[in-house]
């Protein structure tokens, strides 16, 4: 029984989610088309709207740098800027801004210092202060599944991030990543599933 | 349908992505299967956990960076946006198409111009060549004595006549006729004689401090003077002294 409401709320959800989307999306086009015009000021429209999301989209990818993930997104609005011109109304808006953001964090990955290796960021020591029982669980909970986030080879990492966090369609993630939206079905699935046993094992075998 | 395929479908029921059709599908397909209910069950816990991860809040230095750096384009972007005049502005030509016309029409113009040129430069000479040229020429011959006397009278004031010719040097009695024709108080003239300094005319002579001091020089001879040309008699010789 408690399973059965467990999957009906999980059908239902998933159709206002869809309707959220489809709403805020074209009003971004309209948006970013006067910005490509010469409105420049209205970047900060956009900028309110997602400045928030692409922060978080790298504090998750750069494994909670929030010194760089703050440089990221202020890149990413400079390269709008620049290449404003390029906007094509054709494409939404949001798959433009997480190409734009891919390649952000490309440039950044490709300046910083080498990948660090899964034993290397297990061992790495809680950032998270420990005070209460509860408390205590919930930052080891979230200890681990930023541990087994950032264990996730980078392409699963950055398609599940974008799946998971940034509220992106599937047909969308695959615009941006430019490969087929079945593939990026099959990524999604294959990067949750091994996300589950990275933090099975950091959690000392237990998942719930 | 097959595990497989029920298990590409998960990414868009986790997601929120899936249809009516579909959703009824895989309801039917892991009410029946036991490992793809599990899978899915393992997934959906994996996905919901994920919400725990907090979204943060960016510092306030982004916002900042980011509107001083909006700030900044819309200011350089405001100066691309004014017009520059002058490189936009269209010279206007001195020569509105001519040498944009056929060569023909370029070369057939320039000759008649020409031409146009030469007859009128040789119907105003003809013109000119009886009395105007002459009456030219003493205009200059005057200008160029007067100029030349103004130089002998700016030099110290001294307005000599330098020499005499030797004969009327030594004869005083032509000394004195030159002397009162030049004071104007007489009316004897000497036979035919003529003063010039420089070819000086006579009538420019008024001022009678300039007499004066050409009397005493000539009476005298101790002024100098660098060219004086004395015409009596109807001769004519410069000296320069």
């Amino acid at each position: 029984m408690k399973k059965t409401i467990f999957f009906c709320n999980l059908f239902l959800n998933s159709g206002f989610i869809l309707l959220e989307r489809i709403m805020d999306r074209t009003e971004d086009n309209k948006i970013m088309e006067q910005v490509r015009d010469g409105n420049i000021e209205k970047l900060a429209i956009l900028f309110e709207r997602y400045h928030l999301v692409l922060y978080n989209f790298f504090l998750r990818l750069t494994g909670g740098n929030r010194s760089d993930s703050e440089d990221l997104v202020q890149y990413v609005f400079i390269r709008i800027l620049k290449y404003r011109s390029t906007f094509d109304n054709q494409n939404k808006f949001v798959v433009w801004l997480y190409k734009i953001a891919r390649n952000v964090h490309h440039d950044h990955l490709r300046k910083t210092l080498p990948e660090v290796s899964d034993e290397e960021r297990i061992n790495r020591e809680p950032a998270i202060e420990e005070t209460g029982i509860e408390k205590i669980e919930k930052s080891r909970m979230i200890e681990n599944l930023n541990t087994a986030l950032l264990c996730l080879p980078e392409k699963k990492r950055e398609i599940l991030i974008l799946s998971r966090f940034q509220q992106l369609k599937c047909r969308e993630i695959a615009e941006i990543l430019g490969c087929k939206t079945t593939t990026v079905k099959v990524r999604i699935y294959r990067a949750v599933k091994e996300l589950g046993e990275k933090y099975f094992k950091l959690s000392g075998g237990e998942v719930s | 349908m097959k595990c497989i395929k029920i298990k590409e479908r998960f990414a868009d029921l986790l997601s929120g992505e899936i249809d009516n059709v579909e959703n009824k599908k895989i309801r039917e397909h892991i009410a029946e299967c036991d490992s793809c209910r599990d899978e899915l069950e393992s997934l959906s816990e994996v996905w919901a956990k994920l919400e725990v991860l907090p979204t943060e809040t960016p510092g306030e230095k982004l916002r900042s960076g980011f509107y001083s750096m909006l700030e900044e384009n819309i200011r350089s972007s405001t100066w691309e946006k004014i017009p520059d005049k002058g490189k936009n502005k269209k010279r206007r030509k001195w020569y509105p198409g001519f040498f944009g016309r056929k060569l023909s029409f370029s070369v057939m113009t320039i000759t008649i111009v020409i031409f146009a040129g030469l007859i009128s430069g040789y119907l105003i000479s003809s013109k000119l060549k009886s009395g105007q040229i002459m009456e030219l020429r003493n205009e200059l011959k005057l200008a160029r004595q007067s100029h030349s006397l103004q130089m002998i009278l700016n030099r110290d004031n001294r307005i000599v006549p330098v020499s005499l010719f030797s004969d009327t040097s030594k004869n005083p009695e032509i000394m004195e006729n030159i002397i009162s024709y030049i004071l104007g108080g007489s009316k004897i003239s000497p036979p035919k004689m003529e003063f010039s300094l420089l070819s000086f005319p006579f009538g420019s002579m008024e001022e009678n401090e300039k007499k004066k001091g050409l009397i005493s020089s000539l009476s005298d001879g101790t002024q100098k003077i660098a060219d004086v040309l004395i015409s009596i008699t109807g001769k004519v010789k410069t000296f320069s002294l």
